[in-house]
């Protein structure tokens, strides 16, 4: 049982050492000029003219939360779709009860305007 | 040496998962990671049914972890929302700082 | 292999033993298309509206009630038994009562009304549902329904930190119960191997269905039952898990902190019963010595706690988490007439507690700093038609003969003497005693001392009687009611006309509530 993970071992360890042996190789070949650019963690390559502590746009979090919550919903549709059958027509019913009920919520944030970008 | 899991190693999984969980709600405070930890313990609750489904050959577990899931991204859209709505009048989201009223 | 096997058979009659929450979701649904779609202000349209719908499905309630319902219905998920209704009853005239104050709250705070009714109804939907759910998944998705909605609702008042406060906190903690109580229900389906109640007491009383007999003893039922009971402890505030209560009831708008405080309860305790004292029933040994320390604990500490308080949504949140107690000991008992007096403690605690939160926010939506209790100084003198009801209200929830409160607790104690536990009795008696004092400081705080700027000789003699409705604005009020001002008078006193009648003539309630339980015992087999 064991010996199947050796392969693994292996390629990680070459992963691993790969990696080390590089940033060594720049620490100890490269030379070492630091600058306040340089120290300032990474943004993007844009210069940081704001603190990062600030407001911003909840459109997008609004957005992504509806998606959320709709696309999630999908999750429903797996097992009604596999005993489709069996429900026959009241089950169709059903779920298109479930679903006036979503149209209802899509319908009421829309006319809310919780859609407008 | 026999590596292969069984329904314990699952339950148990889970009930680590859930200890971390809690411990995350009790000891941090910023409200996105207290939020990240409650959902970890709704997931943990979701191995461990998917685990006991498995293991009674029941579809029970499988049912409700779909609900499961449902209701935790209902969880996590009011709870974003609630936090964005504090952010809009406070620069500063900590649970520490939501003491208007004596506890 | 999991092997699907189905049988659908869902009649008519199935639909018809859920027409109450039905009609709760279609209203919901219709609010909000009233909402984006009915230009303009329309408080008084959305009021209505949320009346008439709770209206109709008490009325439907009722008619199940009168039928007896379905013992199971929709694949045994959920019931329309009589003990079901028993709590639909307090949980619909909770939400209409909370209703009826809401609109000072929705002009004065700019609330989007029909958004608020809609959640208000999502609410109740919930809350139904967990007084009716057979099934551990029904009342997950009901307390989940609940709880969010109740979320929103304490938060309502956005740009008001204290409500945002009050809705952030509730929501960390209450769904960090919500874990807890889950995971209680995947042991213990993992355990009996049914997440339906009635399939596992079969299964722990021994005679079932492939489930293992050593399924009463397993280490994993005792970890869940734990679970559960933290679960629902902290849903319904018993102490050591209270914490929360006083800052949510004190932040949240007051229509929704007086709804909260008792149709919540009614329903996490609807079903706390259902799980614990019929389907754990065989198993009672597990969790009574658990339930018997909360109890003691839930009735010194929140009646203590009650005394130091100045604000008076906080010492009602204590106050609540007393009653807690005392309805702890009832469900303690264990036996039917516990039961009965949990149901019953419920409609008495309907009518005495939000009658006090409709003191209090008729004084807010006038301007007024109405949770202050030094600010009711003389206010009797004031307002003799507002004050004399709240009276009625402090002495019902302290338990004096002949209010409802009086009754609910004597049955609530009386059950747990028929039981053995005179132990919790003593102690329940002696705190009730603790609360007589602070109830007392809110009316001598109102009556024994005079006015401070107002003088009292404008209205030197009270009134007789309970003036009727239509008097009532007449009376000494010199401030214009903000809108519908008959909604306060109506609300203030038909709560004050259930706490008396309920004081009164019980016993035709008590056999109605001991009705409801016979019937949820007799499902789960239990004499």
């Amino acid at each position: 049982m064991l010996t199947d993970y050796v392969p693994i071992l292996i390629l990680s360890l070459l992963a691993g050492g790969f990696a080390a042996t590089n940033v060594i190789a720049t620490l100890i070949t490269g030379p070492y000029r630091p600058t306040r650019e340089k120290l300032s963690p990474y943004e993007s390559g844009m210069t940081e003219i704001q603190p990062p502590k600030q407001r911003f746009p909840v459109k997008f979090y609004v957005i992504a939360m509806l998606f959320l919550l709709f696309d999630i919903e999908g999750v429903s549709f797996y097992p009604w779709a596999i005993i489709l059958k069996a429900l026959r027509f009241p089950g169709f019913i059903e779920m298109l009860i479930f679903l006036a009920f979503l149209a209802v919520g899509y319908i009421f944030i829309w006319k809310k305007g919780a859609l407008d970008w | 040496m026999n590596l292969t899991p069984g329904p314990e190693h699952f339950l148990v999984l889970g009930a680590i998962l859930f200890t971390l969980g809690v411990i995350g709600v009790l000891t941090r405070r910023d409200p996105l990671i207290i939020f990240m930890s409650i959902e970890l313990m709704l997931n943990s609750v979701n191995l461990t049914f998917a685990t006991f489904s498995q293991q009674l050959g029941s579809a029970d577990g499988q049912v409700f972890v779909f609900i499961v899931m449902t209701v935790a991204a209902a969880e996590v859209v009011v709870g974003l929302a609630l936090i964005v709505s504090i952010f809009q009048t406070r620069q500063q989201i900590d649970v520490d700082e939501l003491d208007q009223m004596s506890g | 292999m999991i092997v699907a096997v189905i049988h659908i058979n869902v009649t008519l009659a199935d639909w018809g033993s859920v027409l109450p929450e039905l009609i709760i979701a279609g209203g919901m649904l219709l609010l909000m298309l009233v909402d984006v779609f009915v230009p303009g202000k329309k408080v008084n349209l959305t009021t209505w509206l949320t009346l008439i719908i709770l209206a109709l499905a008490f009325a439907a309630s009722w008619n199940l009630w009168r039928t007896g319902g379905m013992a199971s219905a929709l694949y045994g998920t959920v019931t329309s038994d009589r003990f079901a209704m028993f709590f639909d009853f307090s949980i619909l005239i909770s939400a209409a009562l909370a209703v009826l104050i809401s609109p000072g709250y929705i002009s004065t705070s700019a609330f989007d009304s029909g958004e608020y009714y809609a959640l208000i109804l999502g609410a109740v939907l919930g809350m139904m549902l967990m007084a009716a759910g057979l099934s551990l998944m029904v009342l997950f998705i009901a307390l989940e329904l609940l709880s969010l909605a109740l979320y929103i609702l304490s938060g309502f008042e956005r740009f008001r930190p204290r409500s945002q406060e009050a809705g952030f906190k509730y929501f960390l903690l209450s769904s960090f119960a919500s874990a807890f109580l889950l995971y209680g229900f995947a042991l213990l389906y993992g355990v009996t191997g049914s997440t339906s109640l009635i399939k596992i007491s079969t299964c722990l009383a021994g005679h079932a269905h492939g489930c293992s007999a050593a399924a009463t003893s397993s280490p994993l039922l005792y970890i869940g039952i734990g679970l559960m009971l933290v679960g629902f402890a902290f849903k319904v505030s018993i102490v050591p898990f209270h914490m929360w209560t006083p800052d949510v009831y004190e932040g949240a708008p007051t229509p929704v902190t007086a709804f909260m405080s008792v149709a919540t309860k009614a329903a996490l305790f609807a079903a706390f019963i259902r799980v614990f004292s019929m389907s754990l029933s065989t198993v009672e040994s597990h969790w009574y010595g658990a339930l018997w320390a909360l109890a003691i604990a839930t009735m010194v500490v929140g009646n203590i706690a009650a005394l130091a308080q100045s604000n008076m949504k906080r010492l009602l949140a204590y106050s609540g988490i007393a009653h807690a107690g005392y309805i702890l000991v009832a469900m303690a008992a264990n036996n039917a007439l516990g039961q009965s007096a949990v149901a019953f403690y419920f409609l008495a605690y309907t009518f005495m507690n939000i009658g006090a939160f409709v003191f209090v926010a008729y004084l807010e939506t006038t301007g007024r700093a109405g949770d202050e209790i030094a600010s009711y100084r003389g206010i009797f003198y004031r307002n003799p038609a507002l004050a004399l009801p709240m009276a009625i209200f402090m002495f019902s929830l302290a338990g004096f003969p002949p209010t409802a409160g009086f009754f609910a607790k004597y049955v609530a104690f009386q059950a747990a003497v028929q039981a053995g536990h005179v132990d919790l009795v003593v102690v329940g008696v002696i705190t009730s005693l603790v609360s007589v004092v602070y109830y007392l400081r809110v009316v001598a705080v109102m009556f024994l001392q005079p006015a401070e700027e107002a003088a009292p000789v404008e209205q030197p003699v009270p009134p007789e009687q309970p003036p009727a409705v239509e008097q009532v604005p007449a009376s000494a009020e010199p401030v214009t009611r903000p809108q519908l001002p008959w909604n306060i008078d109506v609300g203030i006193w038909t709560a004050a006309l259930g706490s008396i009648v309920l004081g009164i003539i019980p016993t035709g309630l008590l056999t109605y509530a001991s009705e409801s339980v016979t019937a949820v015992r007799a499902l789960f087999g239990l004499p």
